[in-house]
């Protein structure tokens, strides 16, 4: 049985959280396992929230194969995200969604796919990842670029070695600065796309990416610089959401909300209006 | 985030952008996404603005701007 939203669209479930994983200083992957499986799209949102305190949007970075064993991952940056971390084993928070569009899975049929992540924006890919790794078949490859910080941002760490080893997927990482013990790249993740026309075929690729507002913006401005059409490049974005559900207008960029539209949006739709950055 | 009073931090940081907002989403976007106006005439917000703005001058202002 299969959970899909229901009548009442602001009614939350409460989710008691099965395990914590600590990931980096400052972001924890919170584990739920669902009585009912939350069956969601790859970049589709729930909202979680603590009675009282509030709720914002969050991306889960598990797979959507396995909807039964969700996961949030969540940085710590605010009045709830500091609360949500307090939260232990067995402790509960409320939960509802999925909303959203999610990514578009369906247009990627003999494409190349760049994911391009940043930062704690390496969650709500490694949805897609996990989406795109059960489809490689009808994949022509995968290119992943992902740059954090410093090493002890690098977020999902363990997982990068098996990503890399399966066919047709390439993974690069970079760090901002230069670190003791690390001989990898250092540089933003810009950095990692200087040669992405003979990486990709610039004609039948998508780029999807997610992180900090001013790393979506130098991205996009790489990826075009280098041949992207905007078309091709589709934005994780996150906005003050408030209901979640395409009512209150307040996640809107022109006239497309990021709750229903998005998150992941494509470039094209959305450049000329205001406050894109 | 979404919340209790006093706990939602502003969606638009700048006042620009606020202002750019509430015009455009009544007079562009609205008829744009459901293809009706977000306005229908009645000047409460005119009555109760306490920065004195006045909407119909900045829409008469920009219409004019933009027929010149």
């Amino acid at each position: 049985m299969t959970r899909a939203v229901e009548a009442n669209p602001y009614a939350p479930h409460v989710a008691r959280l099965s395990g914590i994983i600590d990931e980096t200083p400052t972001i924890k992957t919170f584990c739920f396992d669902l009585k009912e499986p939350l069956d969601f799209r790859a970049g589709q949102f729930v909202q979680l929230g603590i009675p009282g305190v509030g709720e914002a949007p969050f991306t889960p970075s598990s797979s959507p194969l396995a909807p039964q064993h969700l996961e949030v991952t969540v940085l710590r940056t605010g009045r709830l995200t500091d609360d949500l971390h307090r939260l232990g084993k067995g402790e509960v928070c409320l939960l509802r969604g999925p909303y959203g569009k999610g990514f578009p899975v369906e247009k990627l049929d003999e494409k190349d796919v760049l994911i391009v992540g940043g930062g704690v924006g390496l969650a709500p890919l490694r949805a897609l990842i996990y989406r795109l790794l059960a489809m490689t078949d009808r994949l022509k490859k995968v290119v992943i670029k992902y740059g954090a910080r410093e090493t002890a941002e690098l977020l999902f760490r363990r997982q990068y070695e098996d990503w890399a080893a399966r066919p047709k997927v390439s993974f690069e990482t970079t760090i901002d600065r230069p670190e003791a013990g690390w001989n990898g790249r250092v540089g933003v993740v810009t950095t990692l796309l200087e040669n992405i026309g003979a990486e990709v075929d610039l004609a039948n690729s998508y780029a999807f990416t997610c992180g900090p507002e001013i790393m979506l913006k130098f991205v996009t401005q790489k990826l075009l610089d280098k041949g992207f059409t905007p078309e091709q490049i589709y934005l994780s974005m996150n906005r003050r959401m408030s209901c979640g559900i395409g009512k209150c207008g307040r996640c809107n960029i022109g006239p497309y909300y990021l709750c229903k539209d998005g998150p992941d949006i494509c470039y094209a739709k959305i450049k000329d209006y205001p406050d894109v950055f | 985030m979404a919340g209790p009073r006093g706990a939602k931090p502003t969606p638009r940081p700048r006042l620009r952008s606020r202002f750019v907002n509430r015009l455009l989403h009544k007079y562009a976007y609205g008829p744009q996404q459901f293809g009706y106006l977000g306005c229908v005439g009645c000047g409460r917000c005119i009555e109760a603005c306490f920065g004195k703005i006045d909407i119909r001058k900045v829409l008469r202002e920009i219409c004019s701007d933009a027929s010149r």
